[in-house]
C-alpha cells in the first residue's frame, strides 16, 4: 500500500516536473524575438583579479543595463584558456555564450603550441574596447636614460642585458624580442610568470630590465623607475612624455587587445543587439574608470572592425614568432 | 611617520561603525571559506571585488583582508576535523591535529589553533607597526638566486616533516617534485608530461591534489572500517574538557612563539610564505621537542606552532604590498587590483598620501583576530558536535564538500576526476604507510625550485656561481649544506667513539 502510494507521488512530481519543463520550454520560444530574453553567460579565460578580468567584469556590468538581463560571468583559466576558447567556440550560436576575447589567446597561442580552436572561423567577434599598454622599464638610477642607449648596450655586449617579462610568447616578449632583433641586439630574457614579479626583480637589481603592461605605473609615479619607449601605436594619456617604438624609428607596434566574441553564425540581428549594448557600455563611468586605473588603453572597434582586426593579427603575429623562430617555428 | 600617532589613527578608523562592521562580515566570511575546501580566498576576494566598488577603500581592504586571515584560520577547522586542508597552509595541521582528533582531542587542538593564530596575529601586528616600512625592503632583497637557495633550504626540511621512516618520505619528495614538473615548462612554455591533454597545460593544482590525498582518500578509509563505531564519536561533551589544558599551554606557548616570528619572517617574502612558514615551524618543533616520536601521533605543539606561523606569515605578507606596492602572493595580487579600482596606488608613497589606510588596515587586523577568538572558542562544541554526525553521513557530506570545492576552483568538471584519482592514490599511499603530507609539501617547492633556480641560471649567465655571489643566497646554502651534513657527523662519531651508556644516543 505505502509502497503504491510512494509510486503514485513520484508519478506526479515527474508529471510536474515535465509540465513545468514544457512551460519553461515554450516561453522560451515565444520570447526568442526578442533577444535577450535570458541571463547571458559571459567566460573569461583569465584567473579572477587581473586587468583582463576586472576591465571584462565592469563592462559587461555596464552592458547589462543595456540588454536588460544579467550576464553571469564565469573564469575558465585552465590550459591557458585554451578550455574557454574550445568550449565558446563550439557553444550554440544564440549569443547567450560568449567569451573575454584577446589578442593572446586568439592571436598568439595558435603560434605558440597546438590549440583545439580555430581563432578565426571559430568564432564570431562582436567588439574590441581596448588593449594592453606594453612598456619598456629601467630603474631611475640604470645609465640608459633612452630606448637607444639600452639596446645599444645590448647589442656591443650580447646576452649581457637582461630583461624580465612576464612569459615566452607574451606580447612584452614578442615586443622586445623585436626590438632586439632589429637593433642587431641580444636580450637574455627572465621570465617570471606575471608582470609584477617581473617589476619586483627589476626594483631589487635582479634584471636590468622589464618589460610589463600598466601595473608598472606606481612605480614611475614614486620615482623608481623610468620608462624608456611603449610598444603601442599611439602614447598613452598616462605617459604622454613615454615615446612609442615607432617615433623611436621602429617600423612596427604591438597591439594586444580584448574584446567580446561568440561562437561562429551568431544571426546577424542578435549579433548587432550585442555589439551596440557592449559599445554603448563603454561609456560607462565604472568601466572607464577601471580601465584608466589598471592603465589600460581605451578603444571602441566595431564588430566588423574586431574582424578584421583578428584576421590581420594572426598573420602579424605569426609572423614575428617566424622571424624569431619562436613557439610552433622553433628549429631545433 | 609618529608611531603613537599611526597607532592612535589606526584605532580611530578600525573602530568606527563601518571598519567594525565590515571586518566583522570579513572574518565570518574567511572562516567559512576557510572551512569549505577548495573554495579558497583568493576567488572568493574576486567574486567579491564589485561589491567593494561602493564602499570606502579602507572598509573594502579591511574586508577583504579579513576574508585572508579568516580563512587562513577556518581552513585549519576541516584540517583538525576531517583530515581536509581548507587551504595548502593548513596541509601540516592535518597531520598532528587529526591525530588528535582521532584521540578525542579535537576541542583543544581546535583551541590551540584559535589561540595560537591569535597570538600570532598580534605579534605580527606589532611586528608590522614596529617594522613595516622599515623591513619591505627585505623583500625585493630576495631575487631569483636568494629564492632558489631559501627553497633548497626548505626541500631539505620537508624530508622531517612525516613521522615514518625518512626512505618512505624521500620517495614521496622525490614523487611531490616529479608531480611538480607536470604542465607548462616555466621558462621555455613548452609542453611537459601533459600527454596532449589541456587541463594539463597549467600542471597539477595544489588544492585538488590535497583534497584528494587527503579528504577523499579519508572517506575511503572510512568506508572500510564502517563496521566499527569511528573512534572519533569518543568525543568529550563537555565545554571545559573541550579547552586546551593547562598542560596543553605549557607545551604550546614556546611552538605559538616562535612559529609566530618565523611565520613573520618567511611571510615578508614573496611567494609560498605562509605554506613553507607552517611546515618550516612544524620540522623546528620536532627537531627542539625532547620526544620527536610524538609527532604524527597527536602532538599539540605540531598544531599550535604551524598554526601560529601561517597566520602571522599571512598578515606579514601586507608589509610588501602596502609599503612598496609588490603583491607576495595571488590574494595581494586582487587586493593590490581592489586598491586600484578605487584610485590608489599602493607603493612606497602610501604611508604618507593615506595613513588612514595604513594604520587602519593593520589595527583592524589585530580587531579582526579578537573577533575570530570570540567567534570561535563558543563554537567550539559546535564544530566538535559535528564528529559525532554518523559516518554514513559525514562521509557522503565530505565527498560532497569536496566535488563542490574541487569545481569551484576552475569551473570544472575535469579537476573533479583529477580529485578522485588523487583519492585513490591517496588510499593507495595509507595502505603503503606512506604519508602524502613531504609529497605535496615537495610539489609545491619543486615548482618555486625550477623556476627560481632557472631564471637564476639566465641571469647569471649559465654559471652556478650566482649562488655564492650572494650573500643572502650563500648564508642559507650554507645552512642547507649543514643540515645535510650535521646527521652524517653525529652518525660517524657515533660511530667512532661506541658510547659505553647505551642510553645515552
Amino acid at each position: 500500500m505505502t509502497m503504491d502510494r510512494r509510486q503514485f507521488v513520484r508519478a506526479l512530481k515527474t508529471t510536474a516536473l515535465a509540465v513545468g519543463l514544457s512551460v519553461l520550454a515554450a516561453s522560451g520560444a515565444a520570447a526568442q524575438g526578442a533577444f535577450p530574453s535570458k541571463p547571458i553567460q559571459l567566460i573569461i579565460p583569465f584567473a579572477p583579479g587581473g586587468a583582463t578580468d576586472l576591465t571584462s567584469r565592469a563592462l559587461a556590468k555596464a552592458a547589462e543595463a543595456k540588454l536588460g538581463q544579467p550576464i553571469a560571468i564565469i573564469n575558465k583559466p585552465a590550459g591557458g584558456g585554451a578550455v574557454a576558447m574550445q568550449e565558446v567556440s563550439r557553444a550554440q550560436p544564440d549569443g547567450y555564450t560568449l567569451i573575454n576575447f584577446t589578442a593572446i589567446q586568439a592571436a598568439i597561442a595558435p603560434h605558440m603550441r597546438d590549440v583545439p580552436y580555430d581563432p578565426v572561423k571559430g568564432f564570431t567577434p562582436v567588439m574590441l574596447y581596448g588593449a594592453f599598454n606594453t612598456y619598456v622599464a629601467v630603474r631611475s638610477d640604470s645609465p640608459y636614460k633612452s630606448l637607444a642607449e639600452l639596446l645599444d648596450f645590448a647589442k656591443k655586449n650580447p646576452r649581457v642585458l637582461t630583461s624580465g617579462i612576464s612569459v615566452i610568447g607574451a606580447s612584452s616578449h614578442l615586443g622586445m624580442a623585436r626590438l632586439a632583433s632589429d637593433s642587431g641586439a641580444q636580450v637574455t630574457f627572465v621570465p617570471f610568470g606575471g608582470g609584477a614579479p617581473a617589476i619586483t626583480a627589476l626594483l631589487g637589481r635582479h634584471v636590468s630590465s622589464a618589460v610589463t603592461s600598466g601595473e608598472v605605473l606606481p612605480h614611475v609615479k614614486s620615482g623608481d623607475v623610468r620608462l624608456l619607449a611603449t610598444l603601442m601605436n599611439k602614447r598613452a594619456p598616462e605617459t604622454p612624455e613615454v615615446p612609442t617604438v615607432r617615433e623611436l624609428g621602429f617600423a612596427w607596434d604591438i597591439n594586444s587587445w580584448l574584446g567580446i566574441a561568440g561562437p561562429p553564425g551568431i544571426p546577424a540581428e542578435v549579433l548587432s543587439r550585442l555589439e551596440k549594448a557592449f559599445l554603448e557600455a563603454m561609456e560607462d563611468a565604472a568601466f572607464k574608470k577601471s580601465m584608466t586605473d589598471l592603465a589600460m588603453v581605451t578603444a571602441a572597434s566595431d564588430a566588423a572592425q574586431a574582424r578584421t582586426q583578428i584576421e590581420s593579427d594572426v598573420q602579424v603575429f605569426g609572423d614575428i614568432l617566424k622571424s624569431l623562430k619562436m613557439g610552433r617555428y622553433t628549429q631545433n | 611617520m609618529d608611531l603613537l600617532g599611526g597607532l592612535a589613527q589606526g584605532f580611530a578608523v578600525a573602530l568606527g561603525p563601518s571598519a567594525l562592521l565590515h571586518c566583522m562580515i570579513g572574518v565570518v566570511i574567511g572562516t567559512a571559506i576557510g572551512v569549505l575546501p577548495g573554495l579558497g580566498p583568493t576567488a572568493t576576494i574576486s567574486l567579491l571585488l564589485p561589491i567593494t566598488y561602493r564602499l570606502d577603500p579602507v572598509s573594502s581592504v579591511i574586508m577583504l583582508s579579513g576574508i585572508y586571515y579568516g580563512a587562513m584560520y577556518g581552513s585549519s577547522i576541516t584540517a583538525i576535523l576531517v583530515r581536509i586542508p581548507g587551504e595548502a597552509a593548513s596541509i601540516v595541521t592535518c597531520i598532528d591535529g587529526y591525530e588528535m582528533a582521532r584521540r578525542g582531542r579535537a576541542g583543544p587542538a581546535l583551541g590551540m589553533s584559535a589561540f595560537g593564530s591569535f597570538i600570532a596575529g598580534i605579534v605580527a601586528t606589532i611586528g608590522i607597526a614596529l617594522f613595516g616600512p622599515m623591513l619591505s625592503g627585505v623583500a625585493i632583497r630576495f631575487g631569483p638566486a636568494e629564492y632558489t637557495a631559501l627553497v633548497a633550504l626548505g626541500l631539505i626540511l620537508v624530508t622531517h616533516v612525516s613521522g615514518g621512516s625518512v626512505t618512505r618520505s624521500l620517495v614521496m619528495v622525490g614523487l611531490g617534485l616529479l608531480a611538480s614538473t607536470v604542465g607548462l615548462d616555466p621558462i621555455v612554455g613548452s609542453e611537459r608530461f601533459t600527454m596532449g591533454a589541456l587541463f594539463l597545460q597549467d600542471g597539477l593544482d595544489i588544492a585538488i591534489m590535497a583534497m584528494g590525498l587527503f579528504g577523499v582518500a579519508e572517506v575511503l578509509a572510512m568506508a572500510e572500517r564502517s563496521l566499527k563505531p569511528s573512534e572519533l564519536l569518543a568525543q568529550p561533551r563537555r565545554t571545559r574538557d573541550l579547552l586546551p589544558t593547562r598542560a596543553d599551554w605549557r607545551a604550546s606557548a614556546a611552538p605559538i612563539g616562535r612559529g609566530s616570528l618565523l611565520g613573520f619572517a618567511l611571510g615578508l617574502l614573496p611567494g609560498g610564505g605562509a605554506l613553507i612558514a607552517s611546515f618550516a615551524s612544524y620540522v623546528m618543533e620536532k627537531r627542539l621537542s625532547r620526544t620527536p616520536e610524538r609527532f604524527g601521533t597527536g602532538a599539540i605543539e605540531g598544531v599550535a606552532g604551524p598554526e601560529s606561523a601561517n597566520n602571522a606569515a599571512a598578515q606579514a605578507s601586507f608589509v610588501p604590498l602596502l609599503s612598496l606596492g609588490i603583491p607576495s602572493n595571488v590574494v595581494m595580487g586582487v587586493l593590490m587590483g581592489a586598491l586600484m579600482i578605487h584610485g590608489i596606488t599602493p607603493g612606497p608613497m602610501l604611508l604618507q598620501s593615506q595613513p588612514a589606510l595604513f594604520w587602519g588596515v593593520i589595527v583592524s587586523m589585530f580587531v579582526g583576530n579578537l573577533m575570530l577568538i570570540v567567534l570561535n572558542v563558543p563554537l567550539l562544541p559546535l564544530f566538535v558536535a559535528l564528529l559525532r554526525i554518523p559516518q554514513r553521513i559525514l562521509s557522503p557530506l565530505i565527498l560532497v564538500f569536496c566535488v563542490v570545492g574541487a569545481y569551484s576552483l576552475n569551473n570544472s568538471t575535469t579537476d573533479i576526476v583529477t580529485m578522485g584519482v588523487f583519492g585513490v592514490l591517496g588510499w593507495l599511499m595509507r595502505k603503503a604507510r606512506l604519508d602524502p603530507a613531504p609529497f605535496l609539501l615537495a610539489f609545491v617547492l619543486g615548482g618555486l625550485f625550477e623556476r627560481s633556480f632557472r631564471q637564476s641560471l639566465l641571469i647569471g649567465g649559465g654559471s652556478p656561481m650566482i649562488f655564492l655571489q650572494k650573500p643572502i643566497s650563500a648564508a642559507l646554502l650554507a645552512a642547507a649544506a649543514l643540515l645535510l651534513v650535521l646527521p652524517l657527523v653525529r652518525w660517524g662519531v657515533r660511530r667512532l667513539r661506541p658510547a659505553p651508556t647505551g642510553k645515552a644516543s
